[in-house]
């Protein structure tokens, strides 16, 4: 983005300045046509007018003086000449040696003519019997002719360098709305929602634009707050609910509690009325303990208590804990180095991951933690049918179910979406794997953080000898 | 028999909580607000006291402040229906050994008050009668710790603590043994007991928190205590 917005104003900066260039070079040629003509004008007037002055001086001369007079004035000036009398020379300038395109007739006029090669202006007057040729130096000329195409040449430098300048600034203005806008965009990528364009910056027809960008600013705002609002309402309310339900739960399950023992004793109707209802509430228990943690996740309450944890001896007292030991396999791959995990929410999500393969796979179920150096895995794996391809994309998907028929199975429907996001919330994953062969594997995966404060290495930990 | 007080508002729980706790062979009494639970407390003195966080007029955080201030002793376990986090440390804060979240089951509140009744009764290791670290010692058999010969204030939990980190000082007892060690948890136990239990420790030797000279923490492993 950034890039392609360079690309424009480079180009713009560039397409200006080139016609700006243009346009000098023009008036710069112009200047030195027109400039060098009206010098070449003024040489030649300056010679005609030096002509006739010499002519005239000769004129005042004493007679027979005439032609003197001429050698001492060309000797003067610094024209050359040539003087006959009665159409015989008299004098001749050293210079002039051969004479080539020089007119002789005393018309008054000034010509071009070369001597030796070199550049001269030529005219010719007649005194009497006099005819006195003069020959005046172009090399003045020359030098203003040369200085006036310096200057241009500068002056056209100048325009150049001040022109293209004038051209970036010009385009920054030009463009600051739209960068203004870019950069407003970008923010508001980033979450920014109340990010704006100052409508003093739009300048020169962008008001359309950062007037847009703004509307659509604001309307994008509104609808994310509208949307924040609702789901906001919405946690809370579940929030609410499933406290206003601890205390009768509360009840339910501590008497459930103590009915437990004395089921037995029941004739069948209502020891199974019995079961049901123990059934149902411990069901009941497990979905608002459920609810109350995504409502925590989802608040982003959650605090987590890493700390250095042996991970196998972890997963086998929770399989004791259970009474799951004699049904799922614990085996250990690799390395048993701690890990910084939250214990209580690995725990969790073992047992959810244990319980699921109990009450939807089949054995022999095992567990294995491996350790490759880079992460740890708790694999959770069952010898069941396996998830369905068309709901491996949903299993953790809240309150998914795979068997709609069975709309109330033993669990929330919560627990796979808790265990992922518990699994996130410490920098891990989970993930299912569904071998081609049936059965279906789950991967807790935990980033493998070296050790923390190597500085205290030295101090061993207690170690982990159960209780 | 063990005497238990019960403060709950709910009349169910109460009840409830009364039936299980009775049913184990527990010599138990309800009550119902903070005041009452206050005066029964004076007459009754039981020996573990469980005591709901939301309670009319007088609140268990409030109860359980002021039973600090003249018994610290007794350990006192919270009914709670929040689970916070800062609720829960403002209950352990104000002197609470340990908390059970509501819902619970009874057995759940039974197995929390037989480990706090566990934790008042004198270590049963016969070879550690006294165990001494620097100018700390403890008495194993008088359940007492006295620093440079000043007898310590500690309620059980936290004098079950500091045994347990002084019987290997220097060494680092993770969150997680600590919580099966003293408090019987055998997983799932909550970190925060641990955390705010050190910090009362700490408070009770002296010890500057944010430059502790006995409890050190040890990020992301644990606690010592410092060998001397």
């Amino acid at each position: 983005m950034t890039t392609r917005r360079g690309d424009l104003r480079l180009r713009l900066v560039v397409a200006l300045a080139a016609v700006s260039a243009v346009a000098v070079a023009v008036v710069a040629v112009a200047a030195w046509v027109l400039g060098s003509a009206a010098l070449e004008r003024a040489a030649r007037t300056a010679a005609a007018t030096e002509a006739d002055a010499v002519a005239e001086a000769v004129e005042r001369a004493p007679a027979g003086e005439g032609a003197n007079m001429v050698a001492d004035l060309a000797r003067a000036g610094r024209a050359l000449q040539l003087v006959e009398v009665d159409g015989r020379e008299v004098s001749r300038s050293d210079q002039l040696v051969a004479l080539a395109g020089v007119a002789d007739a005393p018309d008054g006029r000034v010509r071009d003519a070369l001597v030796g090669g070199v550049p001269y202006l030529a005219t010719v007057r007649d005194v009497d019997d006099i005819r006195l040729w003069l020959f005046f130096p172009t090399d003045r000329l020359e030098q203003s002719r040369e200085a006036l195409r310096e200057a241009l040449l500068a002056a056209s430098g100048i325009a150049v360098v001040v022109a293209a300048v004038a051209v970036a600034l010009l385009t920054r203005r030009v463009l600051a709305p739209v960068d203004a806008t870019a950069a407003a965009a970008r923010l508001l990528a980033r979450g920014s929602l109340g990010a704006r364009v100052d409508q003093d910056d739009a300048a020169a027809g962008f008001t359309d634009l950062t007037a847009s960008f703004n509307e659509m600013a604001e309307a994008l705002e509104q609808t994310v707050w509208r949307l924040e609002r609702s789901d906001e309402v919405q946690r809370r309310f579940v929030a609410d609910v499933s406290h206003e339900l601890r205390t009768p739960l509360t009840v339910l399950a501590s008497s459930a509690d103590l009915l437990r023992p004395a089921i037995g004793d029941l004739d069948d109707v209502p020891r199974r009325a019995a079961e049901l209802l123990l059934q149902e509430v411990d069901g009941l228990g497990r979905l608002v303990d459920d609810l109350m943690e995504v409502a925590r996740l989802d608040a982003g309450g959650a605090d987590l208590c890493a700390e250095a944890i042996d991970l196998p001896d972890l997963v086998d007292r929770l399989l004791q804990h259970h009474g799951w030991r004699d049904e799922v396999a614990l085996e250990v791959v690799g390395g048993r180095d701690q890990v910084l995990v939250d214990p209580r929410r690995v725990m969790m999500i073992v047992a959810n991951l244990v319980r699921n393969a109990m009450v939807h796979g089949a054995p022999p179920i095992d567990v294995r933690v491996i350790d490759d150096g880079d992460a740890v895995v708790v694999a959770v794996t069952d010898h069941g049918p396996g998830i369905p391809p068309e709901h491996r994309d949903h299993v953790f998907d809240r309150f998914h179910k795979i068997d709609p028929a069975r709309t109330r199975g033993q669990g929330s429907g919560l627990g796979l979406a808790i265990a992922r996001d518990n699994a996130r919330l410490m920098g891990g994953d989970l993930v299912l794997y569904s071998p081609a062969q049936g059965g279906t594997r789950m991967e807790v995966v935990l980033p493998h953080v070296d050790r923390p404060d190597p500085t205290e290495q030295d101090l061993p930990v207690t170690p982990d000898t159960g209780p | 028999m063990a005497r238990i007080l019960v403060v709950e508002d709910d009349d169910a729980v109460r009840e409830v909580v009364q039936m299980a706790l009775r049913s184990d062979h527990l010599d138990v009494d309800v009550v119902a607000t903070g005041r009452q639970a206050l005066d029964r407390y004076e007459v009754m003195r039981p020996d573990v006291l469980v005591l709901d966080v939301m309670l009319p007029e007088v609140d268990g955080i409030e109860v359980c402040r002021w039973i600090r201030q003249h018994d610290t002793t007794t350990p006192i376990i919270m009914l709670s229906a929040r689970t916070d986090p800062i609720d829960v440390v403002l209950g352990l804060e104000s002197g609470a050994d340990d908390y059970v979240t509501k819902p619970f089951e009874v057995r759940v509140l039974l197995a929390r008050v037989r480990a706090a009744l566990r934790r008042t009764r004198p270590s049963t290791s016969p070879e550690e009668a006294r165990i001494r670290v620097g100018q700390l010692e403890i008495d194993t058999a008088a359940m007492e710790a006295t620093l440079a010969g000043v007898v310590l204030d500690l309620t059980a939990t936290e004098y079950r603590l500091l045994l347990a980190l002084a019987r290997h000082p220097g060494q680092v007892h993770s969150r997680e043994s600590l919580l099966r060690e003293v408090w019987d948890y055998e997983f799932l136990g909550d970190s925060r007991l641990v955390d705010v239990g050190i910090g009362r420790l700490r408070g009770k030797l002296g010890d500057d928190p944010r430059d502790p000279t006995w409890v050190k923490t040890r990020r992301g492993l644990g606690y010592c205590l410092v060998r001397r």
